[in-house]
């Protein structure tokens, strides 16, 4: 920890590559190039100088080691947004506009390894409620009702 | 100073230990488009070097909300305690001096320790009930409910 990095500066560039790249609009390679920034920053932590040698109330010391972990779970959101290749929520895939429920009607898990996040997925409850699409345009709540009490008929 | 670049002119006034001696820097920061005390002090802590070019630790300051609600960040700015969140670079007069509020023990530069404070909240029992009264007045509870005796509001 006496090398010539500062936390603070990386820090301040994973947040601007995050809020630039991963946030509501999501293009597959800027997630990638995202991937990359992160790694290159988790290279720099390692060759941190902490700029603050003092034993009370060291704010720098603190941070270090918590922006580790913002290092490590940025690289999860990253990844897990780039297998992900639809629109869902809030988020938005310009060049995969659609929900895919068939392949993507899933939950993203992720678990820490030594070589980064590994992924797997867990199948979403729907017997209660069945998706429809999100549209705004229409009123589909009748129609989604109409299949329900047709479904329920047979 | 004075060049093309706009800068901000800090003085802060800093303490190593809760009983040490106080002691002066002066930074100089570029200016930013928006720039409040906290990123001023946050360009601080990217770059710990005084005006006089010498590297300095950085400056340790309290903040939570950024937004002038929950009071950590409160400390002297230009001799007036207010928060650092809601103090605009602009709006204050150059040099800006920074100080921790004279009123409570020292911890470290401008991180003073407010559990005094707290610990008189507590002493006035200072409780959902009287904030209540406060805001709908004695005889009616809120969203009408009887507020004889201490009953949560079932609606709340």
């Amino acid at each position: 920890m006496d090398g010539k990095e500062n936390p603070f500066q990386i820090h301040r560039e994973m947040g601007d590559w995050m809020t630039e790249n991963v946030t509501i609009q999501r293009y597959n390679k800027k997630l990638q190039d995202t991937d990359g920034k992160l790694a290159e920053l988790q290279e720099r932590w390692k060759r941190i100088g902490i700029s603050d040698p003092s034993l009370h109330a060291n704010q720098t010391v603190l941070f270090t080691r918590q922006l580790w972990n913002m290092l490590e779970l940025a690289r999860v959101i990253t990844q897990g947004a780039l297998r992900r290749d639809e629109s869902r929520g809030g988020h938005f895939k310009p060049d995969f506009p659609e929900r895919d429920d068939e392949n993507w009607l899933k939950t993203t898990k992720a678990s820490w390894t030594p070589d980064g996040p590994s992924f797997s997925y867990d199948e979403v409850d729907t017997s209660l409620i069945q998706p429809r699409a999100r549209r705004y345009d229409v009123d589909n709540t009748k129609k989604a009702d109409a299949g329900q009490a047709a479904k329920e008929a047979k | 100073m004075g060049d093309n670049q706009k800068t901000v002119h800090l003085i802060i006034e800093r303490q190593d230990l809760p009983d040490s001696k106080p002691y002066t820097e002066e930074f100089l920061i570029p200016w930013h488009l928006g720039m409040n005390v906290v990123s001023a002090l946050m360009d601080i802590q990217k770059n710990p070097v005084t005006k006089e070019g010498k590297v300095t630790k950085p400056v340790v300051w309290e903040c939570n909300c950024l937004e002038e609600v929950c009071g950590a960040c409160a400390m002297l700015i230009n001799g007036v305690p207010r928060q650092a969140c809601s103090s605009l670079v602009d709006s204050l007069t150059q040099p800006r001096r920074l100080a921790p509020l004279s009123k409570f023990p020292i911890v470290r530069d401008l991180m003073v320790d407010r559990q005094k404070m707290f610990d008189n909240l507590k002493k006035s029992r200072l409780g959902l009930r009287s904030i209540q009264r406060l805001i709908w007045g004695r005889d009616r509870g809120c969203h009408g409910h009887s507020r004889k005796k201490y009953i949560p509001c079932p609606a709340a």
